[in-house]
């Protein structure tokens, strides 16, 4: 049947470090996954990195997800087209867990995962009106009636 | 348990962490302090420089009609960091460009803009105030920047078309903001001294370029890696003149078939090339390249040229529209030690008629070689004329695109006919064993109804319905190339990866 081609085994073992979530559970990463997190190679860089990183604003559930992600897209020799059907399905999924990873990739400053993700956000946003908006996120339109003509007043500019 | 000196560790941890966070952008909502959200509007209480991370990510009038969501949102969009009113924004509201921006940079906050696009239909009176936006855009730390004088309504007449002189505004002549430029539908007026230090990609599209300009762009743009030219110099001649430099530029020609002028040449000198490419069509007289240094990327895609059906006739006397065949094989001679080189259907079609007619091929020294082709009957020929041709190849690949042949006639098909299903095997009794160097073999199928299978349940010859040939062409390669490692499978969704001792119950 098939198998996948093997790449060379390491000469030197690799580094890890260990993650912290904020619910106490801990995650090895590779470091040269770590790199991708800019907070991360500064860290790495300063020697601060060499006890489990607490990440208290990150729970075990996505910081599993973003370690994920990072070893993934740390892996030589991955080639785009298939790294964009993985990231593809990385991204289906609920709209709490999205913005979850968004905001743990802004902390952790990871900006492939913080584009794929805010990008995804963007195309649910794209082309639908604001009662579609509405629906799609649970937004609840704060407007009194005179703010929603001052409103149409103000953007006639752009949507007479 | 933790002891006193864990404890001290962890905290200057999270010191240093929380540190950071404060250093970096403050993550606050600026108009909302009385702000009430529905409980599972989650979006609305990201933070602001998040969601404004969203709108930067969407179509103008999508983005600016989050302000009719809620309070919180009322005023995000003046703090949108891309600000670009060209085509879309004409067809999506119907409101003209000029108005429209200038009603916008009246309104907004004016923060850092990273992308800057417009495209208008131009008139001599609005020039002041365009450039008095770039300028300000250049300002605020712009990093791409696109300018078009056309809009996509225009039913002029090509003849019709004025290309008006563009004077660059002082802030751009020096700008060490931009990474990416973009100008459409222009005269080029260079200033004397032009640097650009972070420019790395140019794109042009429809501009008149002095025979100078690209040399001067090359050499005050010392970071430049990327050139863009797209029906430029349509009435003349199109010179890429680039001195020697630290960072080699990849050229990309497109040419378009009904737009540029046949009557005229492209001319390149570039000894620190990284890369050819062209698409569209073989549409001027001659290619005078020289100075191509070794070991470049030539991508020879001439997608066009098969959509314009009289161009090329091929008759039991030979290939009619000499041009394209003197050409293509000049290009080859001129590329010969390129690494890598990808060719269009059009391309194996030419040299299939060249393999039958038994005319010479030249050797080329490339290591990677990418076929777009429909594998019909008459491209086998030019494949198996390529396969040959090098004798290096580290990697193939062949890409199975939409089948399409230019115009053979039966005084042709009949004089040099061929069995199409013995092709391979034929071809195999007449080769040696060769590319020793041959590695990967790879398929991809972008358009086939085999798109995706269960793990396990992969079918090869479903893989390749459609283009049948292609079984033979992979028993030809897996046959000669003694050490092959892996064959890849590949369509939009999914991949899937073989040792050659695996395929041989299928060959």
């Amino acid at each position: 049947m098939s198998s996948s081609s093997s790449s060379s085994s390491p000469s030197c073992p690799k580094k890890m470090i260990t993650l912290k979530s904020s619910d106490g559970e801990t995650f090895e990463i590779e470091e040269i996954a770590a790199l991708q997190s800019k907070t991360l190679e500064s860290m790495i860089d300063e020697n601060c990195a060499s006890t489990p990183v607490p990440l208290p604003n990150i729970t075990g559930k996505i910081l599993a997800k973003v370690v994920e992600y990072c070893t993934k897209h740390a892996e030589v020799g991955a080639d785009a087209e298939s790294l964009r059907a993985w990231d593809a399905e990385f991204v289906s999924v609920d709209h709490p867990t999205l913005f979850d990873y968004i905001l743990a990739a802004n902390f952790l400053e990871i900006p492939t995962l913080l584009n794929l993700a805010c990008q995804s956000v963007a195309d649910m946003v794209k082309g639908k009106t604001p009662d579609e908006i509405h629906k799609i996120f649970n937004i609840k339109s704060t407007f009194t009636p005179e703010e929603e003509e001052e409103l149409r007043r103000e953007n006639q500019w752009a949507f007479d | 348990m933790i002891t006193e000196g864990d404890y001290t560790t962890v905290h200057s941890l999270l010191a240093y962490m929380m540190a950071r966070a404060r250093r970096r952008r403050k993550c606050l909502k600026l108009y909302s302090e009385d702000a009430v959200y529905s409980e599972d509007d989650l979006l609305s209480r990201l933070p602001d420089d998040i969601l404004l991370l969203i709108l930067d990510r969407l179509p103008m009038k999508d983005a600016l009609g989050t302000s009719m969501l809620s309070r919180s949102w009322r005023f995000l969009w003046k703090s949108m960091h891309k600000v670009d009113f060209t085509y879309r924004w004409v067809e999506e509201t119907g409101n003209e460009v000029i108005p429209s921006v200038s009603q916008f940079f009246r309104r907004c906050r004016l923060p850092k803009i990273y992308c800057f696009r417009l495209s208008f239909r131009y008139n001599s009176c609005m020039l002041h105030r365009v450039n008095s936006w770039i300028s300000l855009a250049l300002k605020n730390g712009v990093e791409e920047l696109d300018l078009n004088f056309n809009d996509l309504e225009d039913r002029r007449k090509k003849a019709m078309w004025r290309h008006p002189y563009y004077h660059f505004p002082e802030p751009l002549y020096s700008s060490s903001s931009v990474v990416k430029l973009g100008l459409a539908f222009l005269k080029l007026d260079l200033p004397a001294r032009l640097h650009l230090k972070n420019l790395r990609e140019l794109s042009l599209d429809r501009v008149v370029l002095p025979d100078d300009a690209i040399e001067k762009i090359a050499t005050d743009c010392e970071k430049l890696e990327l050139l863009s030219l797209t029906n430029c110099n349509m009435r003349g001649n199109l010179k890429i003149t680039i001195q020697p430099r630290t960072v080699p530029i990849k050229v990309s020609i497109l040419d378009g078939f009904m737009m540029v002028e046949p009557k005229t040449n492209l001319v390149i000198d570039c000894p620190t090339l990284g890369g050819l490419e062209f698409r569209g069509g073989m549409t001027r007289s001659n290619f005078l390249i020289k100075n191509v240094p070794a070991g470049v990327e030539a991508r020879f895609n001439f997608d066009e040229m098969l959509y314009r059906r009289r161009v090329v006739l091929v008759t039991g006397a030979g290939l009619y529209g000499a041009q394209y065949d003197k050409n293509l094989q000049s290009l080859l001679n001129i590329f010969q030690s390129a690494r890598h080189f990808h060719f269009c259907s059009w391309c194996i079609q030419i040299l299939s008629v060249k393999k039958m007619m038994k005319q010479e091929m030249v050797t080329l020294g490339s290591t990677s070689l990418v076929l777009d082709t429909g594998l019909l009957k008459w491209e086998l020929p030019g494949i198996a004329c390529l396969l040959t041709a090098c004798p290096n190849l580290e990697n193939l690949a062949v890409i199975m695109v939409r089948q399409a042949m230019f115009n053979i006639r039966e005084t042709f098909t009949r004089k040099y006919d061929f069995e199409e299903g013995r092709f391979w095997e034929i071809m195999s009794q007449e080769t040696l064993p060769c590319w020793q160097k041959l590695r990967v073999l790879k398929f991809k199928n972008e358009y086939g109804d085999y798109q995706t299978w269960d793990e396990g349940m992969f079918c090869v010859r479903r893989f390749f319905t459609g283009y049948e040939n292609s079984m033979g062409l992979l028993k030809f390669v897996h046959s000669k190339a003694a050490n092959l490692e892996r064959v890849i499978f590949r369509t939009n969704t999914k991949s899937i990866t073989y040792l050659p001792s695996d395929l041989a119950i299928y060959l």
